[in-house]
């Protein structure tokens, strides 16, 4: 494995765990959870003590041949004994109503959350329709203001508007908290969700007709992304081409990861490797088995939305938050199958960022047979994920990269969230700072800590996925854009 | 008294204050693991009626670690006094 050192974790802020099973969503801090866990494993304990003095006292039973022989002090100690099994018990039970309590509110609140979620979500899509209609009723008015509010301030600047643009840039990293909290990123959630109610309202489409499309599926996060692209497409952006890949590298190396500190630290950095490969694919080998493979997928290298040679851009991003399968998508099927990875090969899929949102496709689509999902800073909670496939999603409080992908709808997913800059400075060196992976890999190393039962039980059989494996063969892959695709997506 | 039968009693309550020995480290292994105040993510009454739980939860246990000192120490008390009887 890569160079595991781990990151100095940020202890601060707690832990949150958000688990969805057997259709109840917990929300809930790690250390609570932990607590809970605690709780059962106590009054299970008590229970066991209990029985077995119960079954100490039934042999002291005392024998009518010797009972005149007994001390008084025996007989007394014996009722003292069934007093104290009496008490093991009556703790046993308070044990359990405090779990069973605290369990009962952790739901409650979760469903008061979803309900205030879904209301806000309402209304925040009729208010998305209303700027839509307004905007196609003083759009024109609107848009030459805005043009030349650039031109004058340009003018009075003396500077072009892509100046005043980076300016605005370098303004939002000297003023981090601006885009950096979580309040952003709970605005850019419900955005994202309601871009579609925008596009309704300035088609004058009937308020409600919007709503039930809305909640119906029928639009949302994923048509609005692909609204963008289509946008984009007719005026020579996000042109569709297919990809493939080359191996660069292959090599013998290190130890199956056995920490989430590890996966964190495995992906490729294609912005500062030479050849900028975007995939890394480990294979372990264990004589007897089957190979199994970890599979590590970069972010996004360019945000720029020409397409160019680089299939890891923003296009991709855009087809793949719309559902479609993206010119880095394909290059991860064909990287997996050069690699060896049969439909039969247990495989666990790492993403950063995009790559998150391209593992989370890639389980999705049933071609590998997927033992577990990590994915770090995704944009990929639009992506419907079979429950049988365990899915770890990790998220800094304040990164809004994967806000952009609207709502969770992965029924399945453990969802682990940590506020990194709680308290402190937001650094100045980023426009969006949370969503570095150095910062993931701190809260990786915190989540490596926990002792809840719902991380643990994701979290433990990714972290034995390799053991056993005599060798880790990895191999690096490069992924480029190859000819343009007519009409395609 | 017949001498085989005092035997047995001394046999009897010796592997019965053994047990509960036994019992009351188990008890106070749990308790020791049982959850403790600085449980996050509560705040305010919350956290107040959570803590009330925990302490009750707690005097249990104690109570419960207590009865088994006691026990055992009038197994012992018996004990003496039949060895007495010797």
């Amino acid at each position: 494995m890569t160079d595991t050192t781990p990151p100095s974790p940020n202890h601060g802020p707690a832990l949150t765990v958000i688990a969805q099973g057997s259709g109840r969503v917990v929300i809930a801090s790690d250390a609570l959870l932990s607590q809970l866990d605690q709780l059962g494993r106590l009054a299970e304990e008590l229970r066991l003590c209990a029985g077995a003095l119960l079954a100490t006292i039934e042999l002291l039973e005392p024998r009518a041949s010797i009972a005149s022989a007994v001390p008084p002090a025996a007989i007394e100690g014996r009722r003292i004994s069934r007093a104290a099994a009496t008490t093991l018990l009556a703790a046993q039970t308070t044990a359990e109503r405090i779990e069973a309590a605290v369990r009962s509110s952790l739901a409650e609140y979760a469903e008061t959350e979803q309900l205030a979620s879904s209301v806000a979500h309402r209304l925040a899509n009729d208010l998305a329709w209303g700027i839509g209609a307004g905007a196609h009723v003083f759009g024109l008015p609107f848009a030459l203001l805005l043009g030349s509010g650039l031109l004058v301030g340009s003018a009075l600047t003396r500077q072009s508007p892509s100046v005043i643009g980076s300016a605005v840039q370098d303004y939002l990293k000297r003023h981090g908290r601006i885009l950096t909290s979580s309040g952003s990123v709970s605005v850019i959630r419900e955005l994202a969700s309601d871009a579609d109610g925008i596009g309704a309202g300035f088609l004058l489409v009937p308020p409600q007709a919007a709503s039930l499309f809305d909640s119906s599926g029928v639009t949302g996060v994923s048509s609005s992304s692909n609204a963008v692209v289509a946008a984009g497409r007719s005026i020579g952006l996000f042109e569709p081409t297919s990809a493939g890949v080359r191996k660069t590298s292959g090599f013998e190396y290190g130890s199956p990861p056995t920490s989430l500190v590890a996966r964190s630290s495995s992906f490729p950095r294609p912005d500062a490797d030479p050849n900028g490969e975007q995939i890394r694919i480990d294979r372990y080998v264990e004589a007897g088995k089957p190979d199994r493979f970890d599979v590590y997928i970069a972010g996004t290298v360019t945000f720029d939305p020409k397409t160019g040679s680089e299939p890891f851009d923003f296009a991709s991003d855009l087809n793949g938050v719309g559902g479609g399968a993206s010119a880095s998508y394909q290059a991860v099927i064909e990287a997996m199958k050069q690699a060896g990875v049969t439909p039969d090969s247990p495989v666990v899929l790492n993403g950063y960022s995009q790559g998150g949102l391209l593992a989370s496709q890639v389980a999705a689509s049933g071609q590998f047979n997927v033992h577990g999902v990590v994915t770090f800073g995704a944009p990929s909670a639009q992506v419907h994920i079979p429950a049988s496939i365990p899915v770890l999603t990790v998220r800094n409080a304040e990164d809004l990269v994967p806000a952009t992908s609207g709502y969770d709808v992965n029924p399945n997913a453990v969802v682990v969230e940590r506020p990194v800059f709680a308290g402190g400075p937001v650094p100045s060196d980023s426009t969006v700072p949370a969503h570095d992976l150095g910062y993931y890999q701190q809260t990786a190393a915190v989540v490596d800590e926990s002792t809840s039962s719902t991380v643990r039980g994701v979290l433990d059989p990714l972290n034995r996925f390799g053991s056993g494996a005599v060798r880790v063969d990895s191999t690096l892959w490069l992924a480029t854009r190859t000819a343009a695709v007519s009409g395609g997506r | 008294m017949e001498p085989t039968g005092i035997a047995a009693l001394v046999a009897e309550l010796t592997d019965a204050r053994e047990r509960l020995r036994s019992i009351a480290g188990r008890v106070a292994i749990a308790a020791d693991s049982s959850p403790r105040r600085e449980a996050s993510g509560w705040e305010g009454l919350a956290s107040d009626a959570y803590q009330s739980a925990l302490d009750h939860l707690a005097r249990e246990i104690e109570g419960a670690r207590e009865l088994l000192r006691s026990a055992g120490d009038l197994f012992g008390a018996a004990l003496f006094e039949l060895a007495g009887h010797d």
